[in-house]
């Protein structure tokens, strides 16, 4: 009998120096609640806990370190950890095993280390390869160490992603793709790029309201978007979300589990976990206080998540959860979206963003989650 | 005078804020064992978390002290807490009425103050004993003799063997008791004739209905009698008469010259207001006490509920706040921007604070307020008068003759080096002086005429922060005066927001009519277009501020952690729609209406 699959994400909320867009939760080290041996001591014992509870149940096909900063804090704290994954759970042979990497916080000796405990996927935060607009944005680490991270990784781990973001300030449409250029050279076999989002409380979201910083105008914005596509499909990846695309077999299987509703544990400060239609956070089971979704929230959630897909939301899988059509459920506005070329079926029981709707998902989605 | 009164002393504790009044009254209660140490929390007479919080006295209190003299006889000493602010003068004068002494307790470090002045006044108009205290003097910096002179100079009484005193620590607390015992007079009345008895507090109970706390200046009261309430007109059975010592204990009956309560099953504080005579139905009295006054509300702003509470939930919270505060009046109004809410009066800016502090702790309510305002009359062309108490109701300049706003007189005492400084103030707040006195060598009494409005902004905190604490501010309605005022209003994305109207001097409308655009742009989101805030005087625009626009119109990372609250940000700004449509399209945070109230003197 094979038992369910399930994912699991380890936050490690510390970072040498929060970047000016960035709302995830992370600490720099002078100013953390307690300090990372103490904090993995925690994460540990919530993945023994963790492990009692679900590992009849469930076996581990993904797990992902995100952060926060997981590089910044010493290797033996992640590798501990996740050998401690190891003993609660089952692991499978062919398990994905991420972990996010800041270029300013890695070394030869450390991605080895990563290696040899285990992790086969690594994800660098290359953001951009221009100094002023790194600058600008707060992040630690320069263009040239951007770029030496990405080759470091590619001689050390078997899939590697580059994280990068459009619309940020001071960034414009030659600087984007050339910087875009320089990191397809490297060839790693997945990209994210990210429009950048204000986020309320970062010092951008301040500076840009009260017109203190410049942003690309929208328009702007777009086409470092499609022509930013454009370069990467030709380069052989292929667009599966909204911000990321990959070498076919390379799609991040860990993160998948968010936009098609798989069961998925996190584990750490402010982490969420979403198991049986229940929603839970920092902590290893639901408690009493944790009710399943009702239906209309998980039908929000399905679309909300599901569209993300390039190639759709699946009509099939709706019906097998919710016990009802997708198309009829929401007729009215299906209608009125395909109507105006924001909404297409490519394929049989597919439904999915054209090129046009992908620049407006949210309209989009809140005209639907508006039905419910 | 009865044999029994020898033995009865009623006083209150007078002093300017902060001067230790409510530390005196705990360390009376401690040292006269009305409750055990282990019992006593600090500011016992304070009850109310707000009050204890604050460190503010509101609701007065009162308690039955029992203590042996050095002459070997036992005393009741009642003892009446007055509360401190200029906002519940009235009430302050009612408890005055009920006592023959006032302990005044000046801080040694201090001074006298204007609060100390205003309640000396008060306490002199109903003819009471003072017996001044000098207080604080643990404190390094103490300055006894100063104080007993300024005393001396400033209100004309005897204060050279005032004991020297600190509350604080415990020392010579005997002193202060032995003094009331020797100076105030003990009561007299006559226990035999007609019940005439004063309600200087009152409140409402769950369980017994209003408590009446009063003082009975003749005859006597016992349950099972029945009452007649002269100003009111109304009868009620007595079902239990009491003293609190500290906690109400019930007593056979309170006769002449006793302080106590009575509880008569009544429904209101409103039926049973502060001044008013109680007598017996049976037998009534002649006539009632003297001092009785309608409390009238000074300061008005509107209560709303916010889109996610129930107006009904504000309407039942305000009216058992009512049940137990007969000076703060209500009633329903509407405002295009905020909905349906509530229009509602107060005796002053702290009165106002500690009920909206109230209904969001004690009731849990999440409401908005307006801006505070006064009430303004507004003559007709055909003479006829109008009050105003709600700014947006301000009609249109041509259809009324001219605008009056209520005058106070204020009364300013400071050290003479603040005395520029507070003059700029007061000039820059409309006022004009009427005199100056030199009170002592460095202390000077500054008398003006200033405009209500000006000073409900925040007048105070300003005269704090210029005279680094150390000037006193006490005042009292005065009159009406033609003034040339104008109605500002605010539009957001060029749409007029009702609930941000203001009435202010021509003079001071530029500068507040900036003021105001500034604060919104610092409190106002980024919504997906540009949101011009514009203040105009009727269609002329006098200040301008923009707030930034910024598309959301795809979300670009969406991960475990995020996927409910980016959806719940999703719907939100759905659900903004509908509230959107009450503010124009502009969705303006709770906090707006808050921040547009503080007058930043940098600006």
């Amino acid at each position: 009998m094979g038992k369910e699959k399930l994912g699991i994400y380890i936050h490690v909320p510390y970072c040498v120096r929060k970047c000016n867009y960035c709302d995830f939760f992370s600490q720099t080290f002078s100013r953390a609640e307690r300090s990372p041996a103490e904090y993995f001591r925690c994460l540990v014992s919530d993945i023994e806990t963790a492990g009692t509870i679900w590992r009849g149940r469930f076996e581990v096909d993904s797990v992902f370190f995100g952060g926060g900063t997981p590089s910044a804090v010493e290797p033996e704290l992640l590798c501990g950890a996740l050998d401690e994954l190891g003993h609660a759970f089952h692991i499978t042979e062919d398990a994905e095993i991420s972990l996010e990497a800041n270029p300013g916080t890695i070394s030869r000796k450390s991605l080895e280390a990563y290696r040899a405990a285990g992790f086969n996927r690594i994800s660098v935060g290359v953001q951009s390869l221009d100094d002023g607009v790194l600058r600008i944005m707060g992040r630690i680490h320069s263009a040239d160490e951007g770029l030496e991270a990405l080759k470091l990784a590619k001689s050390v781990f078997p899939s590697v992603n580059a994280d990068l973001m459009i619309g940020t300030p001071g960034q414009t449409l030659d600087i984007w793709l050339e910087g875009l250029k320089r990191v397809l050279n490297e060839e790693p076999q997945h990209l994210s790029f990210y429009s950048l989002q204000l986020e309320e409380g970062t010092p951008f979201y301040e500076e840009y309201r009260t017109g203190k910083l410049e942003l690309p105008a929208w328009e702007e914005n777009r086409e470092m978007y499609h022509r930013g596509l454009e370069l990467i499909k030709s380069a052989g990846y292929r667009h599966y979300e909204i911000s990321n695309a990959a070498k076919p077999g390379y799609e991040c299987r860990h993160n998948l589990k968010y936009w098609t509703m798989r069961p998925y544990l996190g584990l750490g400060r402010t982490a969420h976990s979403f198991i049986d239609g229940v929603r839970f956070a920092e902590k290893p089971a639901p408690g009493p206080e944790d009710a399943a979704e009702d239906r209309d929230s998980l039908r929000g959630d399905f679309i909300f998540t599901q569209l993300r897909l390039i190639e759709g939301l699946d009509e099939g899988f709706y019906e097998e959860l919710f016990g009802s059509s997708f198309i009829s459920d929401f007729a009215s506005p299906l209608w009125e979206l395909f109507a105006q070329d924001l909404l297409f079926r490519p394929s049989p029981g597919r439904v999915a963003f054209t090129e046009k709707g992908l620049d407006l998902t949210n309209p989009v989605m809140q005209r639907l989650l508006e039905e419910l | 005078m009865q044999d029994y009164q020898r033995y009865i002393r009623n006083f209150s504790i007078i002093a300017h804020i902060d001067h230790g009044k409510s530390t005196l009254a705990d360390r009376l209660i401690e040292s006269t064992g009305t409750v055990a140490h282990r019992d006593m929390k600090e500011q016992f007479l304070d009850n109310m978390e707000l009050e204890r919080e604050r460190g503010i006295t509101i609701k007065l209190q009162t308690t039955r002290l029992v203590y042996n003299a050095k002459d070997g006889s036992e005393y009741i000493l009642n003892l009446i807490d007055t509360p401190g602010h200029v906002d519940f003068n009235y009430e302050v004068s009612r408890s005055l009425a009920a006592c023959e002494g006032a302990v005044l307790v000046v801080d040694a470090t201090q001074g006298v103050e204007a609060q100390t002045l205003a309640n000396v006044y008060l306490a002199l108009d109903e003819d009471l004993e003072i017996v001044p205290v000098i207080n604080k003097m643990d404190l390094a910096s103490a300055r006894p003799q100063e104080t007993k002179d300024e005393i001396e100079e400033v209100i004309g009484i005897e204060a050279q063997d005032a004991p020297l005193i600190s509350a604080k620590e415990g020392i010579n607390i005997d002193q202060v008791l032995e003094a009331i015992v020797a100076k105030v007079p003990a009561p007299s009345g006559d226990p035999e004739s007609p019940l005439k008895a004063l309600i200087f507090d009152s409140y409402y109970d769950n369980y017994k209905g209003v408590v009446i706390y009063t003082r009975v200046f003749d005859g006597s009261v016992k349950a099972g009698d029945t009452i007649l309430l002269m100003n009111t007109k109304k009868t009620y059975e007595v079902t239990e008469v009491g003293v609190n010592a500290p906690y109400q204990t019930p007593v056979s009956e309170l006769s002449a010259g006793s302080v106590g309560y009575i509880c008569a099953s009544i429904k209101q504080v409103k039926d049973a207001r502060v001044g008013d005579t109680v007598t017996l139905a049976s037998a009534p009295a002649a006539e009632k006490l003297p001092g009785y006054k309608r409390v009238q509300p000074m300061v008005y702003c509107g209560i709303y509920p916010t889109p996610d509470e129930k107006y009904e939930n504000v309407k039942d919270c305000l009216e058992k706040l009512q049940v137990n505060d007969a000076a703060f009046q209500f009633e329903p109004e509407t405002s295009q921007a905020l909905g349906y809410g509530f229009r509602c009066g107060f005796l002053g800016l702290l009165h106002m604070e500690i009920i909206v502090e109230r209904l969001e702790r004690e009731f849990d309510l999440e409401i908005i307020t307006t801006s505070p305002s006064v009430i303004y009359k507004v003559v007709n062309h055909d003479g006829s008068e109008t009050m105003i108490e709600n700014p947006s109701n301000l009609p249109n300049p041509t259809e009324y003759d001219h605008i009056e706003e209520p005058m106070v007189k204020a009364t300013i005492m400071t050290p003479k080096d603040y005395v520029g400084s507070i003059m700029a103030l007061c000039q820059d707040r409309r006022g004009s002086m009427n005199h100056m006195e030199y009170i002592t060598e460095n202390r000077v009494a500054l008398h003006y005429d200033m405009p209500l409005n000006e000073v409900i902004y925040d007048f105070f905190d300003a005269l704090k922060s210029k005279t680094r604490g150390y000037a006193s501010l006490d005042y009292e309605f005065d009159r009406y005066q033609r003034s040339n005022l104008v109605k500002l209003d605010i539009l957001l994305n060029r749409e007029q927001v009702d609930a941000f109207s203001m009435i202010v001097h021509e003079s001071k409308a530029y500068a507040r009519g900036r003021f105001v655009c500034e604060k919104l742009k610092e409190v106002i989101p980024m919504h997906q277009f540009e949101v011009p805030i514009q203040a105009s005087i009727g269609q002329k625009v006098i200040a301008r501020e923009t707030v930034k626009a910024y598309r959301k119109d795809v979300l670009a990372k969406c991960y475990g952690g995020d996927i409910s609250r980016k959806k719940k940000l999703l719907e939100k700004q759905k659900e903004g729609k509908k509230r959107m449509r009450q503010f124009g399209t502009v969705e303006v945070p709770q906090e707006a209406f808050t921040a547009v109230l503080k007058y930043d003197d940098e600006k």
